[in-house]
């Protein structure tokens, strides 16, 4: 098997042996159909908190903010500290309300600089994906989260 | 009588740069459990190391070995992996499916807590 290119009008014809080329990206093409992965898997990083309380993390923060996943798409979050606040967020359109959520943590980063962690509980029915997306939208504003409510 | 290969030379060619670009090398070689839909997150890469938990919705594996979801099971189970691993590694990895409830995962992080394993992480399908 051979394929010929002729060159300009009195040039030197040549053949050009494709045949090892197609075996190697035959052998290639294989190798890579087998260990390609087409999904790419990545890490959530959170602590354990117990108790239900807020987690000591090493840099213990003098504020315990712990946001709790409720039926229906509610948020209920609480700030315990030298201010106590407790307020419920309502799902928008059928959905959870990250907007206010965040914005709410944002202003209270503001207000407290050393606000680095936050702890994320759930009602026993609440489905792991529920809870991931809420971590990766927390995880944006706070850096250290730890899941509690044990 | 030739045969000209030239095409398939130019397909092959295309195949191949088409899976050289979405091979993938990062530092996370797991093979998810057969089964398990992986909830979808951005996230970041890094390289796993700990114990592995994979939670289907009717079975949790801890390092490949079932365990029933019983306080005690779960206790012994974490018990085994702390006794092989030094008291510095406090990781485990877990992989569970999306509609796995959230009491499942009480259950589990409440043993593994009271066993010294305090930093979760949680593998995602990466989503763009």
């Amino acid at each position: 098997m051979s394929a010929s290119s002729g060159g300009d009008g009195g040039g030197l014809d040549f053949e050009l042996n494709l045949a090892p080329i197609i075996d190697c990206f035959t052998v290639l093409i294989t190798f890579l159909l087998v260990s390609t992965s087409f999904i790419s898997l990545s890490v959530l990083e959170a602590g354990v908190a117990m108790e239900g309380t807020a987690a000591e993390m090493p840099s213990t923060p003098p504020l315990s903010v712990i946001v709790q996943l409720g039926d229906a798409h509610t948020l209920n979050y609480s700030i315990n500290g030298p201010e106590t606040v407790a307020k419920q967020l309502d799902a928008k359109e059928g959905r959870w309300d990250f907007e206010s959520l965040l914005t709410d943590l944002r202003q209270l980063k503001e207000r407290r600089p050393d606000f680095k962690a936050i702890t994320i509980t759930a009602v026993n029915s609440t489905e792991y994906k529920e809870v991931v997306t809420v971590l990766e939208a927390v995880k944006a504003v706070v850096p250290e989260i730890t899941l509690g409510g044990f | 009588m030739s045969l000209n290969i030239t095409s398939m030379a130019d397909i092959f060619t295309i195949l191949l740069v088409f899976l050289l670009k979405s091979f993938n090398m990062g530092a996370i070689n797991i093979e998810p459990t057969p089964g398990v839909s992986l909830p979808a997150a951005k996230a970041e890469q890094i390289s796993v190391d700990g114990v592995r938990i994979d939670i289907t919705m009717t079975d949790i594996m801890v390092e490949g070995v079932k365990v029933p979801l019983t306080p005690d099971a779960l206790n012994q189970a974490f018990r085994e992996q702390r006794g092989r691993r030094p008291a510095s590694d406090a990781k485990i990895y877990i992989l569970s499916d999306e509609k796995v409830p959230y009491s499942t995962m009480k259950a589990l992080l409440a043993s593994a807590a009271t066993n010294g394993f305090s930093e979760v992480n949680l593998v995602v399908a990466e989503r763009e």
